[in-house]
């Protein structure tokens, strides 16, 4: 009798406990509705607390640029937030500069809404909209390199600059549960406005990148957001250098059309490096526009082509190609688009041709 | 023994669909400590440990990197580095982070390759893991020694 008094005793304090510890749980974890007071009153919001600060204001219809899906490894979200934002984390250190932490900039997929905040958003980020998209073509660019164009259902039109991307959102497929997104630069020209261009390498075990190549199919609705980002024309010399290397085609090939449309009267040279001939594509394109264009010269390069490859253009590494086709003392302005290592080594070619860093833009991956 | 909570998110990380479309643990049943300790045992028999084997790798592709994209070759091995858009957090949850590149290292006469991101550099000499059986990232030891450990 004593035995099974202890039991149901214990059992009652087991249970007791686990119905406090919910009750904790729900409380804790309910922090109501919080209010976001965006540039001093200029747009007050109220929101439910919870969630992080980039999902909070996304479900508002205010989009931050972020290229990682709110992981913290892209330090692109960043927002100035001068009350409610708790201590700093260490998954934002590596992103914030002094001055920035000074100021009050923080990594807004990892603040977390709890009370009240204070912030600050620069007005065009108000611009950004969700669009719901429709895939009308897919190409198979190269062995891994996809090409998609995306007509837009709603809203109907978009206005971005040409070299600016937007984000893409998946669906979950597979093992992968959740929604994700990524950046991707848009490669259509700002005129085609009904629609948008995105090219898209296979990134190996990559979530978004194995949707797009693997999933996605003509006719499918997929949501983006945009546009964003920097790395557009600023147009301050006579001659634009344009350098890329796979998927970093795309807002070289918008900011190129876009030129060559509105006729503004810049020399254009577009070194596109690849290692062998599978590599490259728009080849034909590139080249018929260049025999149409006569301020415009395609250079294509290939670092290592293959004996089938038959290639009789330039070869070795884009830097050398890039240093044997430019003067010292022309007046440049140089736009690069592919992974760390090519920026990188194309930037110390520039320098040394006299290219100063204020007139290299680039968008690395 | 009992999983913490942190234990628990490193599993989740681990799955397929978290940070890497098929996950770090392929098709291996085992926990991802017996998988480690099996490893650290492999790597004990080779006379090697996991820093020395992270320094070599990460020689490796030092070495690939000067090829932007085309093969380098430094003896009978041949060595590409490849960079993808985007980066990786590690699933140990120690705020480390990579940018998505791939070194991939053929031995020329045997023909035999491997590859490892510089995530899995991180992975082995940190927390002794080269992923489960089966998992498309994989860095077997027995084959780190054969090919790059010449």
């Amino acid at each position: 009798m004593a035995f099974l008094t202890t039991v149901i005793s214990l059992s009652s304090i087991s249970l007791l406990l686990s119905v406090l510890i919910i009750l904790a749980e729900i409380r804790l974890n309910n922090y109501g509705d919080c209010t976001l007071d965006i540039n001093d009153n200029d747009r007050v919001l109220t929101v439910k607390g919870g969630a992080s600060l980039l999902a909070t204001l996304s479900e508002q219809g205010i989009f931050i640029p972020s290229a990682c899906g709110g992981k913290a490894t892209c330090g692109l979200c960043k927002v100035r937030v001068i009350e409610g934002a708790g201590p700093l984390l260490p998954t934002e250190e590596p992103y914030l500069s002094e001055q920035e932490r000074k100021e009050g900039y923080r990594l807004s997929c990892q603040v977390k809404v709890k009370q009240n905040l204070k912030l600050f958003i620069p007005e065009d980020l108000f611009n950004i909209r969700a669009y719901q998209t429709k895939i009308t073509q897919i190409d198979q660019l190269t062995h891994d390199i996809k090409g998609l164009r995306l007509s837009l259902i709603e809203p109907e039109s978009i206005r971005f600059k040409a070299g600016q991307y937007v984000q893409l959102y998946t669906r979950p497929y597979g093992n992968v549960k959740e929604k994700v997104f990524r950046a991707y630069s848009m490669a259509s020209v700002p005129s085609d406005s009904k629609a948008i261009e995105l090219i898209v390498r296979r990134v190996p075990e990559g979530i978004c990148t194995t949707f797009v190549h693997e999933e996605l199919k003509v006719g499918d609705t997929v949501q983006v957001s945009g546009p964003f980002g920097d790395f557009y024309l600023r147009g301050n010399a006579n001659n634009l250098i344009f350098i890329a290397g796979g998927s970093g085609l795309a807002p070289i090939r918008s900011l190129i059309l876009d030129i060559i449309e509105k006729d503004l009267p810049y020399q254009m040279t577009f070194f596109f490096g690849a290692v062998t001939r599978k590599d490259l594509y728009y080849l034909d394109y590139f080249e018929d526009l260049s025999n149409k264009h006569s301020r415009f010269h395609f250079v294509p390069a290939l670092s290592s082509p293959a004996a089938e490859d038959s290639w009789s253009g330039e070869t070795g590494l884009i830097t050398d190609v890039v240093a044997r086709h430019l003067d010292t003392d022309s007046d440049y302005e140089a736009y690069l688009c592919g992974s760390p290592g090519m920026i990188n080594a194309c930037l110390n070619v520039l320098n040394a041709k006299g290219i100063t860093e204020d007139r290299i833009f680039y968008d690395k991956f | 023994m009992k999983q913490t909570p942190d234990d628990k998110r490193i599993e989740i990380n681990l799955q397929p669909g978290t940070l890497s479309a098929d996950g770090f643990l392929g098709n291996d049943s085992r926990d991802v400590q017996s998988i480690i300790r099996a490893d650290q045992a492999v790597v004990d028999q080779l006379g090697l440990t996991h820093e020395l084997i992270a320094e070599r790798l990460k020689q490796l592709t030092e070495m690939g990197k000067e090829g932007l994209g085309a093969p380098v070759h430094s003896g009978p091995l041949e060595i590409t580095v490849e960079d993808f858009r985007g980066r990786i957090f590690c699933p140990f949850r120690d705020r480390a982070f990579f940018g998505k590149r791939v070194t991939v290292c053929k031995d020329q006469t045997s023909g035999q390759s491997i590859r490892w991101s510089d995530l899995n550099v991180h992975m082995i000499e940190k927390h002794g893991f080269y992923e489960g059986q089966g998992s498309p990232f994989r860095v077997d030891p027995i084959l780190v020694h054969q090919i790059c450990f010449q």
